[in-house]
C-alpha cells in the first residue's frame, strides 16, 4: 500500500508540470503587454522596452518558461502581480486557506446532506421522499449557483435582515456562501447516491443477504451502502472541482477575499502572474484530493486493494 | 398424497412483473405439495417462472416490480405471506435457505467470505463470536475450502469455490427446505459434480427437504424423487420421476426429451421443439403450448385445459393426456 | 453464394432493426412526461432566439431614462432595466447568445472530442498514451477555473467564450468516445465484422459510432445546459460576454447594485438560465432513459 502511495505521489508529478506548462503557455497567448499593465497608458515607448528587458519578456519562450518553473520548484516564487507589485506567493498563503475552508465545507456539507438523501429515495423507491428528492435535485442541477446565491441575499439580508450580504467575520458570515456552493453539490450527491444504490439493492448478493434473514436495515447499511458508496467517492472528488469552481464565483460575490477573487480581478486587469499562480495552486489542490479519494477507494474495495497490491498471496501458510 | 404429510404446500401462486410499459406474467397458478425430505425438480426453460417461484417462497422477490397477486405458501401449515416482516426474517436462512443462480455476483464483494458464512450463522444462533467464527470455519470446511481462507474476499475465490461459499452459507444452519436455483449452471461438469455430491450428501443426513431449478434432466434423474415440468408460468406436467421420466404425457415434455441426445440410439436429427417460449406479456390463449405443439386442435387454441390426474399421483395440463371425455371444456 | 445472400439478408435485418431502434427510442422518449416537458421548453426558448428580432416587443439596446427601473406592468411585462431598456426583450435576445454560446461549444467539444477519442482509442499505442496524459492534466483543472484561463487568453467576446467552452469539453468528450471504442473493441461482433473484410473506417463508422452515440448525445444534451450556466457565471464576474450585450450573466452582473430595491431585474435573467437549464437537463435524462432502458429500473 505504501509503494502504491508513492507511485501514486509520483504519477502526478508530471501531471502537475504538465498543467503548469499549459497555464504558462495560455498566458504567454493571452493578449495585451504586461509592460503597459504596469506603467499604465502614459509610459513611453522606451519606458515599456526596459521595464519588458527588466522582467525578461524579450527572453525566448522556453527560456522564461524555464526560469519559472526554476523559480517555482526551488524558491516555491509564483513571481508578482503587475499590479501592486507584491509576490503572488505571500498573497497565496494569506488567500489560500479561507478558499480551502470554503472549499471543504462546502463539500463536506454536500456529503452530509447528499448521501442519507439519496440513500432515503433509493430505499424507498417511488414514495414521496424519492420523487421530492429527485426534484430537487433536478432543480439543484439547473440552477445556478451564483444566482441561487443572490436570490439568498435578497432573501435573509434584505428582506429578513438575518444574515450579513458580504464580507468575513464570524461564522454567520459564512452560511449563504457555503450554501449557495454547497447546493448543487447536494443535488448531485443525492442523484449519485440514488442510482448507485438502486443499482446495488437490486444486485443479486443484496437478495442473498436478505434470503439469508438479515433484517431490513442491515441489508442496506451493512451491506448495501459500503457498496453504493465507492463510486459515490470518485463522483465527490469530481464535484469538488465544481466547488472550487463555485467558491471562486461565491467570493466575488459575498467579498471572501480568498484566491477566487484574487483571481478575477487580476483576470479583469491582465494581471497574468497571479491568474497563472492562482490557475496552478487550485488545480494542484484539486489534484491532491483526487489522488486522496482514489487512495481512500483503494483502502475500502478490496477488489482495487489487491490490483494494486499485486493479488495477495492465496492462504497464508502456518 | 396425504394432506397431512405434506411440508411445503403451494397454492395458486400468481406473479406478475409491472412495469409502466408491460406486465410480465410470470408465475400463473402454480400449486404444488412436496413431503418432508423429497427432492423435487423444477423443470423449464429460461424465462418459464421457476426462479420467480423460489423467490416467492422466500419472498425476496424485487418488488417492484414484481407483485405477488394471490396464492398461499404453506410450510408446515402456516402461510409464510401472512408472517410479518420481522418474522419472516427468522424463517429466511434459518428454516428455509436458498442457493442462487449466479455465484459470480452472489456474495458481497467488500465483506470477507468468511464473516458472510458467520453472519448467517450468528443471525440465527445465540452463540459466542468465537463459536460462530468456529463454526463458519467448519462450514468452509465442509464445502472443501480450507479454512485459512476465512478472511479471503469473493474476487479471490474462482466460479466454483464461490459458489461452495454461496452453498455453505445456505446449509450453514440446517435449513428444513432448501431452494436450489441452477446451483450448477455456471460450473464446470467436474465441480457440477462435486456439487451434486455435497447436496446430496446433505439431503440424506439431514432429511433437508429440497427444490431444484434446473433445466438440466440428467441432473433431475440423478438428484430428484419428484419432477414439475414447467411452461409458461404454469406446472404442465408433474409426478414421481419414474411417471415423468418413462411415461411423459404432455407434448411439452414430449418435446424435452426428444431435445436430448441418447447415447444408445443412433438418430440422425434431435428433434428440438419447434418455435419460441410464448412472450410472458402477452400468453397465448387456451393452452400456453399450442402454437409450439404438434397435437394442437381448436379445442387447444381456445380452451385452457386443467392439471388432471392421470394416474395416481401423475398430473398432465393437457386435453389429450388420456381419453378425451374427461378433459370438460365449458367453452 | 448462399453465404453472399445470407449476409445481405443479414445486413438487411440489421438496417431495419436500426430503423426500429430509433422509433423505438423515440417511443420510450415520448413515454417519459419529463422529457416531453423539457423537449416542448427547450423548443420554444430556440424559437424566441430564433424570432427575438420579432417577438421582442421594444430595441434591446434602447436606452430610456424617464421609465427606468420599471416593475413589471402590462407595457414592459418583465420591467425595465437602470436604463430604461426593456427587460423582455433583452431576455429573448439574452436567449440568442446563451444559445449560440451552449450548442456551439458543445458542438466544438463533440466534434473535436470525437475525432481525438476516436484517434486514440482506434489506434491505441504512443499516441493514445499521448492523448490521454493531456487529457489528464486538462482534467487535473476545475472546470471554471479552466474556462476562466482560457478566456484570459483568449480575450473577451462572445466567440472567445465558445472557444473557451468548447476547449475545456474536449477532454471530457474524448475520454467518453474513447472508453466507448475501447468497449466495442472487445466485443466479437467487430471480429465478425473484420473477417468479413470490413476496413477500418467502415468499421469504425458503421460499428464503432452507432454504439458510442448514445453516451455522446445524452452527455452533449446535459452539456448545453451546463454551458450555459458556466458562461453566465463568467459573464457575472466579468470575464465573458460584457455588458451591455444582452446575455442572461451580464444582464445579471448589470443589475447587480439594484439588487435590493428592484429584485424582478436580478430574477427574470436567473429565471431564464434556470429554466433552459432545466429543460435540457429533463431532456438529457429522458434520453438517456431512453437509450439505455437498461439503467432504468
Amino acid at each position: 500500500m505504501g509503494k502504491y502511495i508513492l507511485k501514486r505521489i509520483l504519477l502526478m508529478i508530471p501531471v502537475i508540470i504538465g498543467v503548469i506548462i499549459l497555464v504558462f503557455t495560455l498566458m504567454q497567448i493571452a493578449p495585451g503587454d504586461p509592460a503597459e499593465v504596469i506603467l499604465g497608458m502614459t509610459a513611453t515607448d522606451a519606458q515599456k522596452e526596459a521595464m519588458r528587458q527588466s522582467l525578461g519578456l524579450n527572453d525566448p519562450y522556453i527560456v522564461q518558461l524555464g526560469r519559472y518553473m526554476s523559480d517555482l520548484f526551488f524558491h516555491f516564487d509564483f513571481g508578482s502581480s503587475y499590479i501592486t507589485g507584491v509576490s503572488v506567493t505571500v498573497e497565496m498563503m494569506e488567500r489560500f486557506p479561507k478558499t480551502l475552508i470554503f472549499a471543504v465545507s462546502s463539500m463536506v456539507l454536500s456529503l452530509v446532506i447528499g448521501i442519507p438523501l439519496g440513500v432515503t429515495a433509493a430505499v424507498h423507491q417511488n414514495s414521496v421522499a424519492d420523487y421530492g428528492t429527485m426534484g430537487l435535485a433536478l432543480v439543484g442541477t439547473s440552477l445556478p449557483g451564483f444566482w441561487f446565491a443572490l436570490v439568498l441575499i435578497l432573501f435573509f439580508s434584505g428582506k429578513l435582515g438575518w444574515l450579513p450580504a458580504y464580507g468575513i467575520g464570524g461564522i454567520e458570515y459564512w452560511i449563504m456562501p457555503i450554501i449557495s456552493t454547497a447546493f448543487a453539490g447536494i443535488t448531485t450527491m443525492a442523484r449519485q447516491m440514488r442510482s448507485g444504490m438502486l443499482e446495488v439493492i437490486h444486485s443479486d448478493y443484496i437478495t442473498m443477504a436478505k434470503a439469508k434473514g438479515v433484517k431490513k436495515r442491515s441489508v442496506i447499511y451493512k451491506h448495501a451502502l459500503p457498496n453504493a458508496l465507492i463510486p459515490v467517492i470518485t463522483v465527490a472528488s469530481m464535484s469538488f472541482g465544481t466547488s472550487l469552481g463555485g467558491t471562486l464565483i461565491a467570493e466575488t460575490i459575498f467579498s471572501i477575499p480568498g484566491v477566487g477573487v484574487y483571481i478575477v480581478n487580476a483576470v479583469n486587469n491582465r494581471d497574468y502572474p497571479v491568474v497563472q499562480g492562482g490557475v496552478i495552486i487550485l488545480a494542484v489542490t484539486f489534484s491532491i484530493i483526487m489522488l486522496l479519494c482514489d487512495l481512500l477507494i483503494a483502502a475500502i474495495d478490496p477488489r482495487v486493494k489487491a490490483q494494486i497490491t499485486g493479488g495477495r498471496k492465496r492462504g497464508k501458510k502456518k | 398424497m396425504d394432506e397431512k404429510k405434506a411440508f411445503l404446500q403451494i397454492k395458486n401462486l400468481n406473479v406478475e412483473y409491472v412495469t409502466k410499459e408491460e406486465t410480465v406474467h410470470a408465475v400463473n397458478g402454480v400449486s404444488f405439495k412436496l413431503e418432508k425430505g423429497k427432492v423435487l425438480g423444477l423443470v423449464g426453460e429460461t424465462g418459464a417462472g421457476k426462479t420467480t417461484i423460489a423467490r416467492a417462497i422466500l419472498r425476496v422477490l424485487q418488488e417492484p416490480p414484481a407483485v405477488l397477486k394471490e396464492g398461499e405458501i404453506l410450510l408446515a401449515g402456516k402461510n409464510l405471506l401472512e408472517l410479518p416482516e420481522e418474522k419472516i426474517c427468522h424463517v429466511r436462512g434459518k428454516k428455509i435457505t436458498m442457493i442462487f443462480q449466479d455465484p459470480m455476483t452472489s456474495l458481497n464483494p467488500v465483506m470477507s467470505v468468511g464473516s458472510q458464512i458467520a453472519e448467517v450463522i450468528a443471525l440465527h444462533n445465540k452463540i459466542s463470536k468465537n463459536e460462530v467464527r468456529k463454526k463458519a470455519e467448519e462450514m468452509l470446511e465442509t464445502v472443501g475450502i480450507p479454512a485459512e481462507r476465512y478472511d479471503e474476499f469473493p474476487h479471490q475465490f474462482s466460479g466454483g469455490m464461490k459458489q461452495r461459499v454461496v452453498i455453505a452459507i445456505a446449509l450453514a444452519c440446517n435449513p428444513a427446505l432448501l431452494l436450489a436455483d441452477e446451483p450448477t449452471t455456471a460450473l464446470d461438469v467436474t465441480i457440477q459434480a462435486q456439487v451434486l455430491e455435497l447436496m446430496k450428501k446433505l439431503n440424506r443426513e439431514n432429511n433437508t427437504t429440497t427444490i431444484l431449478i434446473t433445466h438440466d434432466l440428467g441432473v433431475v434423474a440423478e438428484m430428484c424423487d419428484e419432477v414439475a415440468i414447467v411452461y409458461a408460468g404454469e406446472i404442465v406436467e408433474s409426478g414421481s420421476l419414474e411417471d415423468v421420466f418413462e411415461n411423459p404425457s404432455h407434448p411439452y415434455t414430449v418435446g424435452l426429451f426428444g431435445a436430448l441426445p441418447k447415447i444408445r440410439e443412433d438418430v440422425e436429427w434431435l428433434s428440438p421443439i419447434e418455435g419460441m417460449p410464448p412472450d410472458p406479456t402477452d400468453l397465448p390463449k387456451g393452452c400456453k403450448f399450442h402454437p409450439r405443439c404438434p397435437k394442437a386442435t381448436e379445442q387447444c387454441r381456445s380452451c385452457q385445459p386443467d392439471l388432471k390426474e392421470i394416474t395416481q399421483g401423475h398430473k398432465c395440463r393437457c386435453h389429450f393426456a388420456e381419453e378425451k371425455e374427461g378433459s370438460g371444456c365449458p367453452n | 453464394m448462399t453465404d453472399t445472400m445470407n449476409i445481405k439478408k443479414i445486413e438487411e435485418t440489421m438496417k431495419a432493426k436500426k430503423k426500429s431502434q430509433v422509433l423505438e427510442v423515440m417511443k420510450r422518449l415520448s413515454y417519459n412526461k419529463g422529457a416531453v416537458v423539457g423537449g416542448i421548453l427547450f423548443l420554444l426558448v430556440l424559437l424566441a432566439a430564433v424570432f427575438a428580432p420579432l417577438l421582442a416587443p421594444f430595441d434591446y439596446a434602447e436606452i430610456n431614462i424617464q421609465d427606468r427601473c420599471m416593475s413589471p406592468c402590462l407595457a414592459h411585462l418583465f420591467g425595465t432595466d437602470q436604463m430604461g431598456r426593456d427587460i423582455l426583450s433583452r431576455a429573448l435576445y439574452g436567449a440568442r447568445y446563451s444559445m449560440i454560446i451552449g450548442i456551439g461549444s458543445v458542438v466544438f467539444s463533440a466534434v473535436f472530442g470525437i475525432i481525438i477519442g476516436a484517434i486514440a482509442g482506434y489506434y491505441g499505442g504512443w499516441l493514445d498514451n499521448f492523448i490521454m496524459r493531456l487529457c489528464d492534466i486538462i482534467q487535473s483543472i476545475p472546470g471554471l477555473i479552466l474556462n476562466i484561463a482560457l478566456a484570459c487568453a483568449l480575450g473577451p467576446g462572445i466567440f472567445n467564450i465558445i472557444l473557451a467552452l468548447g476547449i475545456e469539453g474536449i477532454a471530457g468528450t474524448a475520454r467518453l468516445m474513447r472508453s466507448s471504442i475501447l468497449n466495442v473493441r472487445k466485443m466479437e461482433y467487430l471480429d465478425a465484422a473484420r473477417t468479413s473484410n470490413c476496413g477500418n473506417y467502415r468499421i469504425i463508422l458503421k460499428h464503432v459510432f452507432p454504439n458510442t452515440f448514445a453516451p455522446i448525445l445524452v452527455q452533449s444534451t446535459m452539456g448545453v445546459g451546463s454551458r450555459i450556466m458556466l458562461a453566465a457565471s463568467m459573464s457575472y464576474v466579468g470575464i465573458g460576454v460584457q455588458p451591455p450585450t444582452p446575455e442572461w450573466g451580464a444582464m445579471l452582473a448589470d443589475s447587480r447594485d439594484f439588487l435590493m430595491e428592484y429584485p424582478y431585474m436580478c430574477l427574470i435573467p436567473g429565471i431564464c438560465i434556470m429554466v433552459v437549464v432545466l429543460a435540457l437537463n429533463l431532456l438529457g435524462d429522458g434520453l438517456r432513459d431512453a437509450l439505455d432502458p437498461k439503467l432504468k429500473k
